[in-house]
């Protein structure tokens, strides 16, 4: 009699084991999509990783994400495929060609996040509690925002008795964008000891006239521009300032090192300072 | 003598169609021809062909006794006006302008004129007598008006052979009348000159022409004096009409069409 | 030239040196150095003026060349074969050996490719060329746009921004190489147009018209066809697609000077420069720093009044 009995219960475990897929996801579980990597970054900080279910196909690059599965670009996700991962939270950056994929989503009673990242380090700052508070670590989120804060206060303080140069920060040659006093571009100037041109412009990242970058004439020209990563060489980049006078120093720096607002702000902040400051040593 | 405009052996296809079957035709110097014949019976095409801007499929086009094809556009200009049915003009130019345009074949590259030419410009206004029409837009004149513009320019061009198409077109009898007369006129002016013309008008034809042709289904039915040619039978033949043919006390050939036969 | 045609040539050059001056007086920057005005203003200005010019001299000749007084230069298709080169150069990359200059050698490549075609047909036109010319150009800007659009999804959002200027059309600061490049194709355009600009009022008339007057047709068409490639490729690519200039401009001057091409052919190249300069000024101006892209205005202005010529056009027509 005890034989039989011991397979039914070993069968009957071995049934439940292998049973997985069938299973609808119980409430309470975390399921994350992020579809955009400084989002994604911030996920890693606040220790999310293993409830990331799916990423565009950028933040696979951040470490350790290889393996995630990639839902396309930043622009067109693949709606199919989200839904086939059964997301209970999906986040993203808030833009106009993204906004009927998140429709459609929340449609199917899914929780989407837009989060605004174009705005100012306040908001960058706020965004990181927010996702916190979203993924039920409020408190890690408040840590790694006051850590940003800290981080950058540091680098404000490596060159804080040091002379300030003007700084313009490039993120499109033609047409001309530049990061504005809206952005946290600038703030991440500031701590790197210059002062942004532009400052006085609210907006974020608006286009302006060649001639007002000319007038203002920056000590320090960033050349951020985003659609040079392919091939284009650095004296190519170069070649495009050295036509203007007023352009004295020209500092190249990859795109997206201050303009993508992940959860690594400070390392924006080093290397701009370095650029800006290149006698502080890095 | 060799004939002003020549043709020989015409003929001309559009697709299948054939449009032109093996026609022959000449201008003397001094004489009025006229082509006449029924719609479709080729006779624009034939036109076109002498003028020197269709080339036909077989048979031969001469000019002052040179194959047309030897001659370059500008070079035929200079010998030979012709004055087309009205078509619609897209642009509003002056009666003055299009006048002065005749003078295009002599005129230098950038299209400078001369006293000369401006003379015969205003020469030829005043011999259509359309002075004062000169700075009217030509596309708001009458069709009679217009068809006076076309023989200025024409003039103005001060070539010795024309080829008209439809001058009569859409012309009341009036108008019709001056403009027939005119020409003969033009052609006694001076010797050398010849006109042939096509037309549907066989009244006016008749009164005006030396030769008449007559044009069926892409022949030539008849050709001589418009006496000899326009006859009831071939008239019935041609255009399948019954008509009574008779003389004015000056010997000149009326046609009155009575009715139709088929 | 007779006397009154001097006359309302040297007015509208005095007209352009008016827009010119006050185009390098005019900017967002509030105390420009003289670096400023003369490296970044009068380069722009110029490059307005050709470009307008272009256009425009393009547009007088096509109007007469096709009969049809509202045409526009970019109905051929010329304009369509230029702006995929510079679409298919700019979202694709192409920065990569030839630099900035990629775009524009891309976008004339493009211009001359779609102007071959127009030859081939040009050339093979029976009795009514002008039909088989608008029907390839509308065909082939069709196709263009497909393309355009295939490119355009395929690039990555940082391109797309630049594309979609190129499309919409805007003067830019560019090197003085390739402005005086642009100088020499435009120089070498309106030699062209003038030499051909009485033919014009013939072929205006109709073809069979023209050819009993001794034009020899085919001839005269091809050389225009081949300026107005020059004028509008040079053009277009280094500015993308500028609308309503080379429909309107020509079309004004003939209400106001008449249609002969003597005088409208030269009026066009002027008039098409003060437009464009004035445009372009406007377009710096009028939301300052940022500056709106000249093609946005010129659609802006050019949508109502073409519509107002096209009544008016109407309206003359017999009933």
């Amino acid at each position: 009699m005890r034989a039989p009995l011991r397979a039914l219960f070993l069968a009957l475990a071995l049934a439940v084991a292998c049973g997985d897929h069938a299973r609808v996801t119980p409430p309470g579980e975390l399921r994350i999509v992020s579809l955009s990597p400084s989002l994604t970054e911030v996920l890693l900080a606040l220790g999310m990783r293993e409830r990331i279910v799916g990423v565009d196909q950028f933040s696979r690059e951040l470490p350790g994400c290889d393996s995630i599965p990639s839902l396309g670009g930043l622009f067109a996700p693949d709606l199919e495929r989200t839904l086939e991962l059964r997301p209970t939270l999906v986040v993203g950056v808030r833009s106009e060609s993204q906004a009927p994929f998140f429709a459609q989503l929340a449609a199917r009673g899914v929780a989407v996040r837009e989060i605004d990242t174009s705005g100012s380090l306040e908001r960058v700052l706020a965004n990181y509690e927010e996702l916190g508070a979203l993924v039920g670590r409020p408190d890690e989120g408040k840590a790694l925002a006051a850590r940003v804060r800290s981080d950058l206060a540091r680098v404000a303080a490596s060159v804080a008795d040091r002379g300030r140069p003007s700084v313009a920060l490039v993120v499109e040659r033609e047409p001309l964008y530049v990061a504005a006093g809206g952005s946290f571009a600038s703030a991440l100037i500031d701590a790197a000891g210059g002062r942004n041109v532009f400052a006085d412009i609210a907006k974020s990242y608006p286009q302006v006239s060649l001639e007002l970058l000319a007038e203002r004439a920056p000590d320090v020209l960033i050349d951020s521009t985003q659609s040079a990563q392919d091939g284009e060489t650095q004296s190519a980049a170069r070649a495009y300032w050295s036509r203007f006078a007023w352009a004295k120093r020209v500092e190249l720096v990859p795109p997206g090192v201050a303009t993508l607002p992940g959860a690594e702000l400070a390392r924006g902040a080093e290397l701009l300072r370095a650029r800006i400051h290149p006698e502080a040593g890095s | 003598m060799t004939a002003l405009v020549e043709a020989r052996g015409v003929a001309h296809r559009f697709g299948a169609n054939p449009v032109l079957r093996g026609v022959d035709l000449a201008l003397a110097p001094g004489k009025l021809v006229v082509v006449a014949g029924p719609n479709g019976a080729g006779k624009t095409t034939l036109l076109r062909a002498l003028a020197g801007v269709l080339r036909p499929d077989a048979g031969e086009v001469s000019l002052a006794g040179r194959a047309i094809t030897d001659w370059s556009r500008r070079e035929v200009a200079q010998r030979l006006a012709v004055v087309p049915q009205e078509g619609a003009l897209a642009f509003p130019f002056s009666v003055r302008e299009m006048v002065a345009l005749g003078r295009a074949p002599f005129l230098g590259p950038f299209g400078r004129e001369s006293a000369d030419d401006v003379t015969r410009t205003e020469a030829a206004l005043a011999a259509l007598e359309i002075r004062e029409l000169a700075e009217r837009a030509y596309p708001t004149l009458s069709g009679g008006e217009k068809r006076r513009v076309l023989l200025a320019r024409a003039l103005a061009q001060g070539v010795d052979m024309w080829l008209l198409d439809e001058p009569t077109a859409h012309m009341d009898l009036g108008h019709g009348l001056f403009c027939f007369a005119w020409l003969r006129e033009w052609l006694s002016a001076s010797p050398g000159r010849g006109v042939l013309l096509v037309t549907h008008d066989l009244v006016l034809a008749a009164r005006f022409a030396d030769e008449l042709v007559l044009l069926a289904r892409g022949s030539v039915a008849a050709r001589g004096a418009p006496a000899d040619v326009l006859t009831a039978e071939r008239l019935a033949d041609v255009y399948g009409v019954e008509a009574r043919i008779e003389r004015d006390p000056a010997g000149r050939v009326l046609v009155s069409p009575l009715r139709a036969i088929r | 030239m007779t006397r009154s045609r001097a006359a309302v040539l040297v007015t509208l050059a005095l007209a352009l040196a008016v827009a010119l001056a006050v185009s390098l007086l005019v900017g967002s920057a509030e105390n420009p150095t003289r670096e400023i005005v003369l490296e970044i203003r009068l380069p722009r200005a110029l490059l307005a003026a050709l470009v307008g010019a272009g256009l425009a001299t393009a547009g007088a000749l096509l109007q007469a060349l096709l009969q049809n007084p509202l045409a526009d230069p970019y109905v051929l298709g010329i304009s369509g074969g230029a702006a995929l080169g510079g679409v298919a150069a700019l979202a694709l990359g192409g920065g990569v050996w030839l630099g900035a200059g990629a775009v524009p050698l891309v976008a004339f490549a493009g211009a001359l490719g779609a102007s071959l075609l127009l030859y081939a047909i040009a050339a093979a036109g029976g009795r009514a060329p002008a039909h088989s010319l608008l029907l390839t150009g509308v065909v082939f800007n069709a196709f263009a746009s497909s393309l355009i659009v295939f490119a355009t999804s395929a690039a990555d959002l940082a391109r797309v921004a630049g594309v979609f200027l190129w499309l919409i059309g805007s003067i830019r600061l560019v090197e003085p190489a390739l402005l005086a490049a642009v100088a020499l194709l435009f120089a070498l355009g309106l030699g062209i147009a003038l030499r051909f600009a009485y033919s014009l009022n013939l072929i205006a008339q109709g073809d069979e018209t023209a050819s009993h007057l001794g034009v020899d047709v085919p001839f005269v068409r091809r050389w225009i066809l081949a300026g107005t490639a020059l004028m509008i490729g040079a053009s277009v690519s280094v500015s993308g697609l500028i609308g309503f200039v080379g429909l309107i401009v020509p079309h004004v001057l003939r209400l106001s000077l008449g249609s002969d091409h003597r005088l409208i052919v030269p009026a066009s190249a002027l008039g098409g420069a003060v437009f464009l300069v004035v445009a372009d000024t406007l377009a710096r101006v009028v939301l300052a720093p940022t500056e709106l892209p000249v093609g946005a205005l010129t659609a802006l202005v050019g949508g109502p009044v073409f519509l107002v010529l096209l009544r008016r056009e109407l309206a003359r027509l017999p009933a």
